[in-house]
């Protein structure tokens, strides 16, 4: 089994966490920019971040045969936040053009309030500008008004609905996003939100296309393997392969390829097979004696 | 060299790829375009494949090239200040740029003493635990290999040992080196033996070419050897360390050795 984790906050895990998803087979993660608990309160410390994100996380993954992809935004919740966020949509057109970036996310809605409305509107801007697929993260208190309102937001920019990946839902929200044409992610948790078993079911009410599972792993009570565990009970459930692959890799990685920065080939071929390849020599040769 | 770079690029990179970098190479030298933008879309547009210059740039890839043809085509106008933006790319680049920003820094920097911005950029290559970032700092025509201060370039020789990476590869490393970096070369000798580890064969050859107090008796115990490449790598190095008490071992080791190539190393 391969599996593209589409959503994982891979910045507050431990590295032995990327060596148990290579196990349980992810060859690929997308690590989104979003919050990180504490508020920032500097343009900096976002930077910082971002630059985490496409640059040591990168190279923690690789160690184990992962490919790290990631997403950059100015996330909902620290929009409303005056100290930083117009300096960080001054910083993002740069990060938007870097290799690896597939789309900009999170954007969205944490409680819709004005500043939400209008840094959400922007970054749609954003991605078509640099070509981008958009993530959108939906608010965890009164979904089903937040999805309508962000649909209702893609339709006033005239963002191609296909280009979209809604995510966190549930079973309220499904008809509504499978009717835009937008893409469905689902956040699979340990306790609370989604599960596996109601995930399965919506498999089966609703089919597969279109529909991304992935684990979040974020800093709440989370589990980087629940993308796995959710691709276990599909098959206990009587899912073909085929649809098991394409909900967790096929799927997210159509989805990513419209950034046209994902190269399936060399997806396929492993972490740096390029540059082994070329030089002949790891970029992990060190103490091996 | 913006030329010859950028027919290098072309050849490898694809009519799209090539009509890319030139308009953007154009637009820079003109004072337009922004880098920040430009710099880090480069592999995607020509492609990372190798380059397919001559040494020492063979490890190059086509996406070097371009990010070295970038930074050159901006500093025709204003080379310091292109050093500083090439240090600012190099800290907000993910391993690719950060590659393509050390590759040109001895392009960018003809001052024999190094310019802060290329020198603050090379410090922080040194550092980092990414080999291909540590490799474009110091191997081949590496900014670092020239420019490092002594303690920092002996601190990056040692780390490249531990990397197990050629030190052939770091220009000039026989002018630079010293009585400490050879110290502190037999230091990691006596470690590895301690741990019951082998030790690369190309450091007896540097550390040979100021020999610490104990060195040549190991380098002579090393004509022993079973594999031949430590025996040949310790024949080299006697002759550099060019210490006579030596010269009776290696005599009764040369009438005895069976590898030619070693024999011929010991009678020279
Ligand atoms: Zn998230």
């Amino acid at each position: 089994m391969r599996i593209f984790e589409p959503h994982a906050h891979m910045i507050s895990r431990v590295t032995d966490d990327y060596e148990r998803m290579a196990m349980a087979g992810v060859v690929a993660v997308l690590e989104p920019a979003f919050w990180v608990g504490q508020p920032r309160t500097r343009v900096g410390t976002f930077l910082d971040y971002f630059d985490t994100l496409v640059g040591w996380e990168r190279y923690r993954a690789a160690q184990f045969g992962i490919r790290h992809y990631c997403a950059i935004a100015l996330n909902p919740k620290e929009a409303n936040d005056d100290r930083v966020n117009e300096g960080v949509m001054a910083e993002l057109p740069r990060y938007l053009e870097k290799d690896g970036v597939l789309a900009v996310g999170e954007i969205g809605y944490d409680d819709m309030t004005p500043r939400e409305d209008r840094f959400f509107g922007e970054q749609l801007e954003l991605a078509k500008k640099h070509g981008l697929p958009a993530l959108i993260h939906t608010p965890h208190r009164d979904k089903k008004r937040g999805v309508e309102r962000t649909m209702a937001l893609l339709r006033e920019v005239g963002f191609p609905m296909e280009r979209a990946l809604v995510d966190h839902n549930n079973e309220e929200t499904v008809p509504l996003v499978i009717d835009s044409g937008c893409w469905l992610g689902f956040s699979i948790y340990p306790d609370t939100k989604m599960d596996e078993d109601r995930m399965v079911a919506i498999l089966e009410r609703s089919g597969t296309t279109r529909m991304i599972v992935n684990s979040a792993c974020d800093w709440g009570k989370s589990d980087p393997l629940k993308v796995a565990k959710t691709a276990v009970r599909m098959r206990q459930r009587g899912f073909a392969a085929e649809a098991i692959d394409r909900v967790v890799f096929g799927n997210p990685v159509e989805f990513f390829a419209q950034s046209g920065r994902l190269d399936r080939a060399e997806l396929e071929a492993g972490p740096d097979s390029d540059r082994e390849l070329f030089e002949g020599n790891s970029v992990l040769r060190g103490q091996t004696r | 060299m913006l030329s010859e770079l950028l027919a290098l690029v072309s050849a490898r990179a694809g009519v799209d790829g090539a009509a890319w970098l030139d308009g953007a190479c154009a637009g820079l030298s003109a004072g337009q375009g922004a880098l920040a933008e430009l710099f880090p879309a480069a592999s995607r547009r020509v492609g990372r494949g190798p380059l397919g210059a001559a040494s020492p740039r063979e490890y190059w890839r086509v996406d070097d090239g371009a990010r070295v043809a970038l930074l050159l085509a901006a500093s025709g106008r204003e080379p310091t200040v292109t050093l500083a933006a090439a240090r600012d790319l190099y800290f907000s680049g993910d391993a690719r740029e950060k590659v393509g920003v050390l590759r040109a820094l001895p392009w960018l920097d003809s001052d024999v003493a190094g310019d802060p911005a290329a020198l603050a950029t090379v410090l922080d290559a040194v550092r980092v635990n990414q080999g291909e970032i540590f490799e474009a700092a110091l191997l081949d025509d590496g900014y670092g290999a020239r420019h490092l201060p002594p303690h920092e370039f002996r601190k990056a020789v040692l780390k490249a040992v531990f990397l197990g990476l050629p030190l052939a590869r770091i220009a000039g490393l026989a002018a630079r080196a010293d009585a400490e970096l050879s110290a502190s070369l037999l230091d990691y000798v006596h470690e590895r033996e301690a741990a019951g580890r082998s030790v690369p064969v190309d450091l007896w050859a540097v550390a040979a070419l100021h020999p610490p107090p104990g060195l040549v008796a190991k380098l002579v115990g090393l004509l022993e050897h079973p594999d031949s490449r430590h025996r040949a790598a310790a024949a080299h190095a006697l002759r550099l360390a060019g210490d006579a008490r030596a010269r009776p071992f290696v005599a009764d080791r040369a009438a005895r050795e069976p590898d030619a190539a070693v024999a011929a190393a010991l009678r020279t």
